[in-house]
């Protein structure tokens, strides 16, 4: 059970130039993995491939075995969920638990489960005191985890966040790290877009790097982000802890602050 | 250094809200100077920079109390368009700051200069030099709504930076950027300051604040829990305790402090905290 | 064009290099309406043909010339023959003349004619604003209206009013993409496009008008209500007397043409 993307190739309907170019990645189900990489190097119109919004123009995706090719991106929905990383984009209705219930209600699931999945979905993701407001007066970082919540509910084996930590103060961040928690203990797969360095070296284990349209390192967390040469050629900084350790010529790949402050004492 | 804007007692309250959103604000920003605005979402940072620019009370409604002073001058008695010029603004969400209005990015940078009535020649040359520090040169052709969150980001900061008000006031710019164009926005910042502008800045990025700004103001639950120079403030315990993100180096002065380690001072940036962790690491070797 | 010609375009007059498009849009804008009243006015076939001819000679002289004439077969078809059908089949079987019989039924040449009537003259008011919508930006005759002394408020307005028009189709697109990668179809029947389209079209409305408070703010940032004369950056050519009488005559000729075709025809 996976998701295989076997070298794609994709430009944007109307655009000349590639978006990515002979990608290939594998997302076990169950794997927490990031993408990292400047803007512009693919990553998004990665995750849309797989989500089936788009479909590759060269290459093949495949979601457990079904090729996407030969699917709507109605059917691969249900399996691969995508949270957007604008919010705007991808709220419609004016009303926070008929959001949530849209696409259950469109699957004609029983009205119990509706319940009960919208119900986990609003705890898991903290929104409950925002549940009787009108979903573009919640404030943007709390409406991100609306869209959360929408993706919760409906359940995929595969989840792709984008960019979740953009804007977040330290309760979104916390919260975040409940959803995906949850997510795991579930056995999904979560697969994040993010800039964040923190927040990839605290929750992921496999680190996916991409630059100029392409894949250029993937592999465990402590050994990419230690690659210096890989992470210059795709504009990212490491964790400011591994920074900071470097500098003061700690040997150990250090990852986080638990650890520099160990290896200091 | 003269006081360019001045909180006395202010408190405010959106209407059709019961709870203020700020409450009793006090606080005075001196002119030239770069102050980071820090505190936990909805906690009132936002309505920390609309008082400033008025469009708390004048745009939003609601009551406000207390008094707002504005080069001297209570914000109530400002005109609009006066204060529009004096003070820049720079909102949260890039897409919503584009016009809508004109077709490419170039015209949108100038639109402002248009409303001010800059003659073409300079308004060419003032847009040119813009689009050029804020790295937006090569989107000059483009239409504003076909672009990316980051380039958007940029052009609505640089269609602002054309006015050349001499307070700014940017509201969580790199949120929708890369760290890399983060970089590029704090090192524009630190231009504009060479210019000696007022800067204020709310951002969730302390790391990148603690580097560049003078004053930090830690805003949550509708009031300043601390304000003053960088250093003190970032180090003050009181953030943690108000669920106020501090830099890492600060974290990590706190866990060698429970280790019973302490540094000698409280580093704020990562060049200090380096310099902190030689110096013990130096002072081992020489020990033993 | 280079990013160094597209700036020096603005040290100069607009230009598109064709005679039509190149002319004053306030002239253009007088000369076409005045010949689409005539044909509303008159409401003739015979003026409607000749106002139908002038549109197509100035179109097939522009480089427009392929989006008009499809654009006008394709309201050819779709909306004069349904008007058509709808008059004839009212009108059939009335006493008079008989131009020809249809399903047994007699067609009067007054029918007819009252087709023919409405036909050019739809067409031929169509016809004149689409040479003058094809080959003008708004932009460029909303700057010569203010020019002429409009306010730059009721200019925004209009630009505004435009651009709010695209954004809701945008803001759809965006909607149907957030939808697919939920999981709902809108791919396929027209059935199921309209199913999938109708329930969030209001909320759609609704979130792109609360979007001008945005606008407002954004446009407020910009000084836009600063007091004194704006300038502005694109600059139009001003009027000259050929173009200013064109527009004087056209005027003329509709009130002229109007009383004579109302008296003669």
């Amino acid at each position: 059970m996976a998701i295989e993307v076997k070298n794609i190739t994709f430009s944007y309907p109307g655009s000349l130039a590639t978006a990515v170019e002979n990608v290939s990645m594998t997302i076990e189900k169950g794997e927490r993995v990031a993408i990292i990489g400047q803007n512009g190097a693919g990553k998004s119109t990665t995750v849309k491939l797989m989500n089936n919004i788009y479909k590759p123009s060269k290459g093949t995706i495949l979601v457990d075995g079904i090729d996407t090719k030969e699917r709507t991106t109605a059917q691969i929905a249900p399996h691969v969920g995508y949270v957007f990383q604008n919010p705007n984009d991808q709220i419609f209705n004016d009303d926070v638990v008929k959001e949530i219930e849209y696409v259950l209600r469109y699957r004609k699931l029983p009205e119990e489960e509706i319940r009960k999945r919208r119900e986990e979905a609003i705890d898991v993701t903290g929104i409950r005191p925002y549940v009787e407001m009108h979903p573009f007066d919640i404030p943007l970082p709390i409406r991100k985890f609306l869209t959360i919540a929408v993706v919760v509910a409906v359940s995929p084996d595969y989840v792709i966040l984008d960019e979740p930590t953009a804007g977040q103060d330290l309760w979104g961040c916390a919260q975040l790290k409940t959803v995906m928690d949850y997510l795991q203990q579930k056995g999904k797969a979560v697969l994040t877009i993010s800039h964040d360095m923190e927040y990839v070296a605290e929750n992921f284990d496999r680190v996916i790097v991409m630059a100029h349209k392409n894949v250029i390192a993937d592999g465990e967390k402590r050994d990419i982000l230690y690659r210096m040469d890989t992470l210059r050629e795709a504009h990212v900084k490491p964790p400011l802890s591994a920074q900071i350790a470097q500098a003061v010529g700690i040997r150990d790949k250090i990852l986080n602050l638990k650890e520099l402050s160990a290896a200091i004492l | 250094m003269g006081v360019c804007i001045e909180f006395q007692d202010v408190s405010y309250a959106y209407p059709l809200t019961k709870k203020a959103a700020v409450r009793h604000l006090n606080c005075r920003l001196e002119t030239g100077k770069c102050y980071g605005v820090i505190g936990p979402n909805a906690g009132g940072k936002t309505t920390f920079c609309n008082l400033m620019r008025g469009l708390c009370p004048n745009f939003y409604g609601g009551i406000l109390k207390g008094t707002v002073l504005i080069h001297g001058k209570n914000l109530l008695e400002w005109e609009d368009e006066e204060l529009s010029v004096q003070i820049g603004y720079v909102f949260q969400d890039p897409f919503a700051q584009v016009s809508g209005i004109k077709e490419t990015v170039f015209e949108e940078i100038g639109m402002g200069l248009e409303n001010l009535g800059v003659e073409a020649e300079e308004m060419i040359a003032r847009i040119v030099e813009i689009a050029k520090m804020v790295h937006v040169d090569t989107l000059l052709q483009k239409n504003p709504l076909a672009l990316s969150g980051g380039q958007c980001q940029r052009v609505a900061f640089a269609s602002i930076l054309a006015l050349d008000s001499d307070i700014i006031v940017i509201d969580e710019p790199t949120s929708q950027l890369d760290p890399e164009a983060g970089s590029d926005v704090f090192e524009i910042i630190d231009m504009l300051k060479k210019q000696g502008k007022t800067v204020i800045i709310a951002e969730h990025k302390v790391d990148l604040l603690a580097e560049y700004c003078d004053e930090i103001i830690a805003i949550a639950g509708g009031s300043i829990v601390a304000k003053g120079p960088v250093k003190e403030v970032l180090s003050d315990p009181v953030l943690p305790e108000n669920g106020v993100r501090i830099p890492q180096a600060v974290s990590l002065a706190r866990e060698l402090w429970q280790a019973g380690k302490p540094f000698r001072e409280i580093p704020v940036t990562m060049q200090e905290a380096i310099g902190l962790i030689k110096e013990r690491r130096e002072g081992r070797a020489d020990g033993n | 064009m280079t990013d160094q010609e597209f700036i020096e375009s603005f040290r100069h007059y607009q230009k598109k290099n064709n005679w039509w498009c190149d002319f004053h849009p306030v002239a253009k804008l007088v000369f076409c309406l005045s010949f689409g009243f005539l044909s509303l006015i008159v409401f003739k076939w015979q003026v409607g043909l000749a106002v139908f001819l002038l549109a197509g000679l100035i179109a097939i002289r522009t480089p427009a010339r392929k989006t008009y004439f499809i654009t006008l077969g394709v309201m050819f078809v779709a909306g004069c023959l349904f008007t058509v059908a709808v008059r004839l089949y009212v009108h059939m079987g009335d006493p008079g003349p008989v131009a020809f019989y249809l399903f047994g039924k007699a067609v009067p040449v007054a029918a007819v004619i009252s087709c023919l009537d409405l036909i050019f003259m739809i067409e031929g008011f169509l016809g004149i604003f689409m040479t003058f919508f094809l080959t003008t930006e708004m932009r460029d005759l909303c700057c010569c209206l203010e020019q002429v002394g409009m306010s730059p408020s009721a200019t925004f307005m209009i630009l505004s009013t435009f651009s709010g028009i695209a954004s809701i189709k945008e803001k759809l697109n965006c909607v149907r993409e957030s939808q697919r990668a939920r999981g709902i179809e809108t791919e396929g029947s027209l059935v199921v496009k309209v199913k999938s389209i109708l329930p969030v079209l209001f909320p759609v409305i609704i979130s792109s008008m609360t979007g001008v408070e945005d606008r407002t703010l954004a446009m407020d940032a910009r000084a836009f209500s600063a007091k004194g004369k704006h300038t502005a950056l694109r600059r139009a050519a001003p009027a000259k007397p050929v173009e200013k009488m064109v527009a004087a005559l056209a005027v003329i000729l509709c009130i002229a043409g109007s009383i004579a075709g109302r008296m003669y025809l």
